[in-house]
C-alpha cells in the first residue's frame, strides 16, 4: 500500500472505532434498531462497489490480465477463441460461478469450470450466454472493486463492441488493453477517447510484454499516440505471463516486475480509494444522525427524571403518536412518493420514446444516403452511440428525479411534528450533507456535461448506492439485446458494394434496412420500458424502507427515553443517582463521538475534492 | 487463343486506338505487365509482419523492419541486374533514389524537394526469388497513419487509383480481424468478374506469438490456421490459410551461424534454469546466468524474437553439438514460410496467365471508364468496354476458376464423386471422350432441374453443363 493508501486506512480505522463506540452505547440503551444499522455501516465502510472494465480490441490479452489481477485462472484464456460474454468478478469468501442466460430472470449458479466453459463457449445448456459471473476471494475485490471483462472488440463473429460501450458510463475506471505486439491502431485509439468521454478515469495497459523485445519503443510511440488525442495517461507494462510464473516458482522479483502488483496499488488508490472515502462521508453523516437520536434520548431522560409525569413526557407522548401516524400508509409523504414515482416512470418512458423516434427518424434519413457497404460500419455504431446515449440519459433522469423526491420526502416527515420545535430536522438524517456529496458530483457533471457523466457521478453519489445492482445489468441487457439484431441488420449490406446494386435493388435493401432499425428499437424500447418500470419500482421501495427506519429511529429514541425513565423512577434514590451518573457519563461520550464523526466528515471531503 | 493473348490483344489494339491521348501510356503499361511477371501483395493491418515476410520470401534483408510502423510508400520488388531505386512520381515517370544497404535493411533516402510528389517506390535488386514473381510492399491497413491505409486500398483495389494492381495477394493476419475480411471482400468485389479466392492466400502471421511464444506455438497457431480455413467466411475469400512466424525465416536467409554460436553459449550457461531465465524478454536481458553482452542480447532478440530464443535454446539444451545448419534449416522449417513459397509456386504461378489477364481486364475496364469520361473521347471509352464485356463474359478460364472456388470452398452442396467430377472438367483443356461429356450434360441438366437446389449449387450446374457443352463443341469441331 502506497501513503494514500494509508492514510485512508486510518481514516477508515478511526471511523470503525467510533462506529464501535457507538454500538456499544446504543447497546447499552437498549437500542437494537440503532445497533442494526451501526452494523449496516460497518459494511458500508469496509467495502464500497466500484466496477472497473477491462477493454479492448479482442486477443490483447484481457482475460490473463484480468486474472492475474485476481490471481485465480477465472476468465478463460486461448491462443484461439476469444471470450465472447461479459464477465463480471465480483468479490466473495470462496470461488463460486454463475451464468445469466438469454431469456432468464435470473442468473443461475454453477461450478466455476462450467463457468469459464461457458464463457469461452457463449452458450450454456443449449441458451446463450448474456452474461458470467465469479464470486472470488483477492486483495483487489476485497477494496470493493468489481472487474467486468467484456468481449473484444471487432472479432469475426462480434457484435460485441456495443456490450462494451455500454458498460463504460457505469464504469467507475477503465482498464484500457493493447498488447505489445504493435502500436495503438486507428480504430483503438478512437476507442480510448470514447472510454475517456464516456468514464472519465481510462487506464491504458501495455500486455503481452514479456513477449515482444522492443515492447519499450511501443509504450513511447503510444504515449504519443494518446498525446495527440489530449491525453497524458502513463502507458503502464504488465506481464501476466510473468506474473503468472513468478507467482508459481515464488520468484518476488519476477511477479514485481511483471508490474500486476503496481497496476493493482494504482486501482486501489485511483478508483477503491476515493470510493472508499465516499462511502465513509455516506457512513459518517448516517452515523451522526444515530449519535444525535441516542443523545436526544438521553436528554429527554433526564428531563423525564426531574419531573415524572411534566411536560416533557406529554410531548413526548404526542411526539410518538404523531410519529406513528407517519407510518400509516395514508399519511401525506407515503402519498407523494406513490404518485411521484407513478410520475417518474410515466416521464422517463415518454422521454425514451421520444428520443427513439428522433433517432428512427434520423435514422431513415441516414439510410436515404448511404450508398456502400462501407457505410454500414459508421451507422451501426451510430445506432449502437445514440442508443446507449438516450438509455444513459432516461436513467440519468430517473435518477435525478428520485434525489428531489427524496429531499421532499424528508422535507415532508419534517415538518410532520419531528422534533421541528429544537430546529433538529437533522435528527432524523443530515440533508445538508447530501448536498454537500452531490454538489461535489455536479461540479463533475458541469465539466464534462454529457450525460453518461451524469449518471457515472450519480451512481457514486448517494442517491445510487443501492441502484448500481440494477443499473449494471439493465442497461447491459438493454443494449446487449439489440446487438444480434445490429449484427443481423449487417446482413444486408454484407460484402456488396451498394454502388454495383442496381437501383431497384438499392431501395429494396434500404427499406429492409428501415424495417430492420424500426424493430431494434420496437425492441430497445420495450425492454427498457421493462428495465424503468422496474428501476422505479425498487427505487420506491427502498425509499419507502429508507424513510419508515428514519422514523422507526426517531419513535424508538422516544419510547426508548419514556421506557428508562419509567424504570428509574420507580427505583430508589441511590440507584437514581448512580444512573444520572451513567447517563452524564454517556452523554460526555456521544458528545465525543459526535465531534469526531463532524470533524472527519469535511476531513474525508478534502481529500476527495 | 488463351485468355491471356485474347487480353493481351485487347490491350496492344486499345494502346493503338487511344494512341494521343495521356490513356495510351496506360494501355500500353497493361500490356507490358501482361508480359511480365505475377505480381503478387503482401498486404495486411498495421504490423502483421508484410516487410519481414517479404525479407523472408526474398531470403535478404531488404525491406526495413521495426518496432514501429515504417512501410510508408508502396514499394515493389523487381528482378534486376544490381540494386537500383527508383521513386515513381505521379505522371507515371521515374528518378533514381538514393539508397543504402544496412544490417536493417534497405534505408531509402527520398530526395528532399520532389519527395511530395513520389508515389511508390520501385526496388530492383539481384535474387532469383524475384525472377517469376514481383512482390509489392504495402503500408499496413487501419494505421494510425490514414493516409497510409488509403494508399494501400487504392494500390490493390484496382479501379480504386494507381496503376499498382496486384496479380494475387498474401493477406497477413494475427487473428482474423474484421477489418481484414471487409478489405479481402473489397478486394474480391472489385478485382475480379467472378469473386473467386484463388488469388489470395491468407497468412496467418507472427504465429509465435499467437501461442505466446511457447515451444508448442506453432502447433497452436496450425491448428487456428485449420480453424479458419474451415470458417464459411474465410473460405469465401482466401483459398487457403497458413501460419507463419517469418522472423525465423528472414533470420535463417540471412546468415545466422554467429548468433546460433552465442545461442549455443547461453543454453550451456542457463542449463536447467533456462525456462526461468526466458520467461520474458526483460529477464533474458537482465539474466545473471548469462555472460552475453547487453548488446548481443538484444541483438538475438531483435533476430530471433523470445519464441526463437526458446527454441534455439530449447535445441542446443537438447544436444549441445548440433550443427548450426540443422538449426538454420528447423528455423526456416518452423517458420512455414517454405509452405508459402511452395503455394506460390503451386498455386499462384500455374495461373500466373489467367490471374495477369483477370488484374489487365481490370484496369482495361478502368481505362475505357476514364477514357469513355471524357466527352472528346466517349466512343472510344464504350467500344473499349464493350470490348472488356465480351472477353470476360467469353473467358472459358474464369468460368474454370470459378467453378474450382465453388466446390473448394464448400459453399455448395455436391457429393464427393461429384466434387472429383467437377474438378475434372474444370481442369481439362482437352476435349474428351465424347459420350462422357455427354452423359455429364444429361447428368448435370437433371441436377439443376431439382426443386431444393440452393442459389450457389445451382450457379455451379449451370457453369458445369457450360464446361461440359464447351467440351462437346471442341470435340464436335
Amino acid at each position: 500500500m502506497n501513503a494514500t493508501g494509508e492514510t485512508v486506512a486510518s481514516v477508515g480505522n478511526d471511523l470503525g472505532t467510533v462506529l464501535a463506540g457507538l454500538t456499544a452505547i446504543a447497546a447499552t440503551l437498549g437500542r437494537d434498531d440503532a445497533v442494526q444499522q451501526l452494523a449496516g455501516l460497518q459494511a458500508q465502510v469496509s467495502r464500497a462497489t466500484t466496477y472497473v472494465v477491462v477493454l479492448g480490441e479482442f486477443k490483447q490479452g484481457k482475460s490473463s490480465l484480468l486474472n492475474a489481477l485476481v490471481d485465480a485462472p477465472l476468465c478463460p484464456v486461448d491462443d484461439d477463441v476469444a471470450t465472447c460474454a461479459t464477465t463480471i468478478v465480483r468479490h466473495a469468501d470462496t470461488l463460486e460461478a454463475s451464468v445469466l442466460v438469454s431469456g432468464a430472470e435470473q442468473s443461475q449458479p454453477i461450478p466455476p469450470t462450467a463457468a469459464r466453459a461457458a464463457a469461452l463457449a457463449g452458450h450454456h445448456q443449449g441458451a446463450t450466454v448474456e452474461r458470467v459471473e465469479f464470486g472470488v476471494p483477492s486483495s483487489l475485490t476485497a477494496a470493493g472493486i468489481t472487474l467486468v471483462d467484456t468481449p473484444g472488440v471487432g472479432g469475426l463473429r462480434s457484435g460485441h463492441t456495443l456490450a462494451a460501450a455500454s458498460f463504460l458510463p457505469f464504469a467507475d475506471a477503465v482498464l484500457f488493453v493493447s498488447d505489445a505486439t504493435a502500436e495503438f491502431s486507428a480504430s483503438e485509439l478512437e476507442w480510448f477517447r470514447t472510454a475517456v468521454e464516456r468514464c472519465g478515469i481510462v487506464v491504458p495497459v501495455l500486455t503481452k510484454v514479456d513477449l515482444v523485445p522492443a515492447w519499450r519503443t511501443v509504450l513511447e510511440l503510444d504515449t504519443g499516440h494518446l498525446a495527440t488525442i489530449g491525453s497524458t495517461s502513463s502507458v503502464i507494462a504488465c506481464s501476466a505471463a510473468t506474473y503468472e510464473f513468478g507467482s508459481r516458482v515464488a520468484d518476488d522479483d519476477l511477479v514485481a516486475s511483471s508490474n500486476v502488483p503496481m497496476l493493482r496499488a494504482l486501482l486501489a488508490k485511483r478508483v477503491a480509494d476515493p470510493a472508499r472515502q465516499r462511502a465513509q462521508i455516506r457512513a459518517a453523516v448516517k452515523a451522526r444522525a444515530v449519535a444525535r437520536s441516542l443523545m436526544e434520548q438521553v436528554r429527554n431522560e433526564f428531563a423525564l427524571a426531574a419531573e415524572p409525569d411534566g411536560e416533557q413526557a406529554n410531548r413526548l407522548h404526542d411526539e410518538q403518536r404523531s410519529l406513528q401516524a407517519l407510518r400509516s400508509a395514508g399519511s401525506k409523504w407515503a402519498q407523494v412518493l406513490n404518485d411521484t414515482a407513478g410520475d417518474i416512470a410515466n416521464a422517463s418512458s415518454f422521454q425514451f420514446r421520444a428520443a427513439m423516434r428522433t433517432l428512427g427518424q434520423s435514422l431513415d434519413a441516414r439510410i436515404e444516403t448511404m450508398q456502400s457497404a462501407d457505410d454500414w460500419d459508421g451507422f451501426s455504431s451510430a445506432v449502437q452511440h445514440e442508443m446507449a446515449d438516450a438509455v444513459a440519459a432516461v436513467f440519468a433522469e430517473v435518477d435525478r428525479r428520485f434525489d428531489e423526491l427524496r429531499h421532499r420526502l424528508y422535507e415532508i416527515v419534517g415538518d410532520d411534528g419531528v422534533g421541528v420545535d429544537g430546529g433538529r430536522s437533522g435528527s432524523v438524517v443530515d440533508v445538508s450533507a447530501f448536498f454537500a456529496t452531490t454538489a461535489l458530483d455536479a461540479a463533475e457533471v458541469g465539466r464534462k456535461g454529457s450525460a453518461m457523466q451524469a449518471v457515472r457521478s450519480a451512481q457514486s453519489g448517494l442517491m445510487m448506492f443501492g441502484f448500481l445492482g440494477q443499473l449494471l445489468p439493465a442497461a447491459g441487457a438493454a443494449l446487449l439485446l439489440s446487438s444480434p439484431i445490429t449484427i443481423a441488420l449487417g446482413g444486408y449490406f454484407a460484402g456488396k458494394a451498394l454502388l454495383d446494386v442496381r437501383k431497384r435493388a438499392l431501395s429494396t435493401r434500404r427499406t429492409q434496412l428501415k424495417q430492420g432499425v424500426r424493430k431494434v428499437i420496437d425492441d430497445a424500447q420495450f425492454e427498457l420500458s421493462n428495465r424503468v418500470a422496474e428501476l422505479t419500482r425498487t427505487s420506491t421501495r427502498s425509499l419507502r424502507d429508507e424513510i419508515n427506519e428514519a422514523i422507526t429511529l426517531a419513535i424508538q429514541t422516544r419510547t426508548e427515553a419514556l421506557e428508562q425513565a419509567k424504570q428509574h423512577v420507580a427505583a430508589d434514590t441511590t440507584a437514581r443517582a448512580a444512573r444520572g451518573d451513567e447517563l452524564r457519563r454517556i452523554a460526555e461520550q456521544l458528545k465525543a463521538l459526535d465531534a469526531a464523526l463532524g470533524a472527519s466528515v469535511p476531513a474525508v471531503s478534502r481529500v476527495t475534492s | 487463343m488463351t485468355l491471356a493473348d485474347v487480353t493481351r490483344s485487347l490491350a496492344i489494339e486499345a494502346a493503338a486506338q487511344l494512341a494521343g491521348i495521356p490513356a495510351a501510356t496506360d494501355a500500353e503499361a497493361v500490356v507490358a505487365r501482361l508480359d511480365g511477371p505475377l505480381r503478387i501483395a503482401v498486404a495486411g493491418r498495421v504490423k502483421a509482419g508484410k516487410s519481414t515476410l517479404l525479407n523472408a520470401l526474398i531470403r535478404d534483408r531488404v525491406a526495413a523492419t521495426d518496432a514501429g510502423e515504417c512501410t510508408k510508400l508502396i514499394t515493389s520488388y523487381c528482378s534486376g541486374v544490381s540494386y537500383e531505386v527508383r521513386g515513381v512520381l505521379a505522371d507515371g515517370t521515374s528518378i533514381e533514389v538514393d539508397a543504402d544497404r544496412t544490417e536493417a535493411g534497405l534505408i531509402v533516402r527520398l530526395p528532399a524537394d520532389p519527395a511530395g510528389s513520389i508515389r511508390r517506390l520501385e526496388v530492383r535488386w539481384p535474387s532469383s526469388s524475384l525472377d517469376r514473381v514481383t512482390f509489392i510492399d504495402t503500408p499496413g491497413l487501419v494505421s494510425i497513419n490514414t493516409e497510409n491505409s488509403a494508399l494501400t486500398e487504392s494500390a490493390l483495389i484496382p479501379g480504386s487509383g494507381d496503376q499498382t494492381d496486384a496479380d494475387a495477394v498474401l493477406y497477413l493476419m494475427r487473428h482474423v480481424h474484421q477489418r481484414d475480411v471487409s478489405f479481402l471482400e473489397a478486394f474480391m468485389d472489385r478485382t475480379v468478374t467472378l469473386g473467386t479466392p484463388l488469388n489470395a492466400i491468407g497468412l496467418l502471421s507472427r504465429a509465435d506469438e499467437i501461442g505466446a511464444g511457447r515451444l508448442d506455438a506453432m502447433e497452436t497457431a496450425a491448428r487456428i490456421a485449420a480453424r479458419y480455413r474451415g470458417e464459411p467466411t474465410m473460405r469465401q475469400l482466401v483459398a487457403d490459410v497458413i501460419p507463419t512466424a517469418a522472423l525465423l525465416a528472414e533470420t535463417a536467409a540471412t546468415g545466422a551461424d554467429a548468433d546460433l554460436e552465442l545461442l549455443r553459449r547461453a543454453a550451456d550457461e542457463m542449463g536447467d534454469g533456462r525456462r526461468h531465465e526466458l520467461v520474458s524478454v526483460d529477464r533474458f536481458r537482465t539474466s545473471d546466468l548469462v555472460s552475453l553482452s547487453t548488446g548481443e542480447r538484444d541483438h538475438l532478440l531483435a533476430r530471433f524474437g523470445l519464441f526463437g530464443v526458446r527454441v534455439c535454446v530449447e535445441r542446443f539444451a537438447v544436444e549441445p553439438t548440433v550443427s548450426t545448419a540443422r538449426v538454420v534449416d528447423q528455423l526456416y522449417n518452423l517458420s512455414g514460410v517454405g509452405e508459402v513459397r511452395r503455394r506460390i509456386s503451386t498455386h499462384l504461378e500455374p495461373q500466373a496467365a489467367v490471374l495477369k489477364a483477370r488484374t489487365a481486364l481490370a484496369s482495361l475496364r478502368r481505362i475505357g471508364h476514364e477514357v469513355a469520361a471524357s466527352s472528346a473521347s466517349s466512343s472510344l471509352g464504350e467500344r473499349l468496354l464493350a470490348e472488356v464485356e465480351r472477353v470476360e463474359t467469353g473467358a472459358l478460364d474464369f468460368t474454370r476458376l470459378r467453378v474450382l472456388h465453388l466446390v473448394t470452398s464448400g459453399l455448395v452442396t455436391i457429393t464427393p464423386a461429384e466434387a472429383e467430377q467437377v474438378r475434372t472438367v474444370a481442369t481439362s483443356v482437352e476435349s474428351g471422350d465424347r459420350g462422357t461429356t455427354l452423359s455429364g450434360i444429361d447428368q448435370w441438366r437433371a441436377r439443376l432441374e431439382s426443386p431444393i437446389l440452393d442459389a450457389p449449387t445451382a450457379e455451379l450446374c449451370q457453369l458445369v453443363l457450360r464446361l461440359f457443352e464447351h467440351l462437346t463443341w471442341a470435340s464436335a469441331g
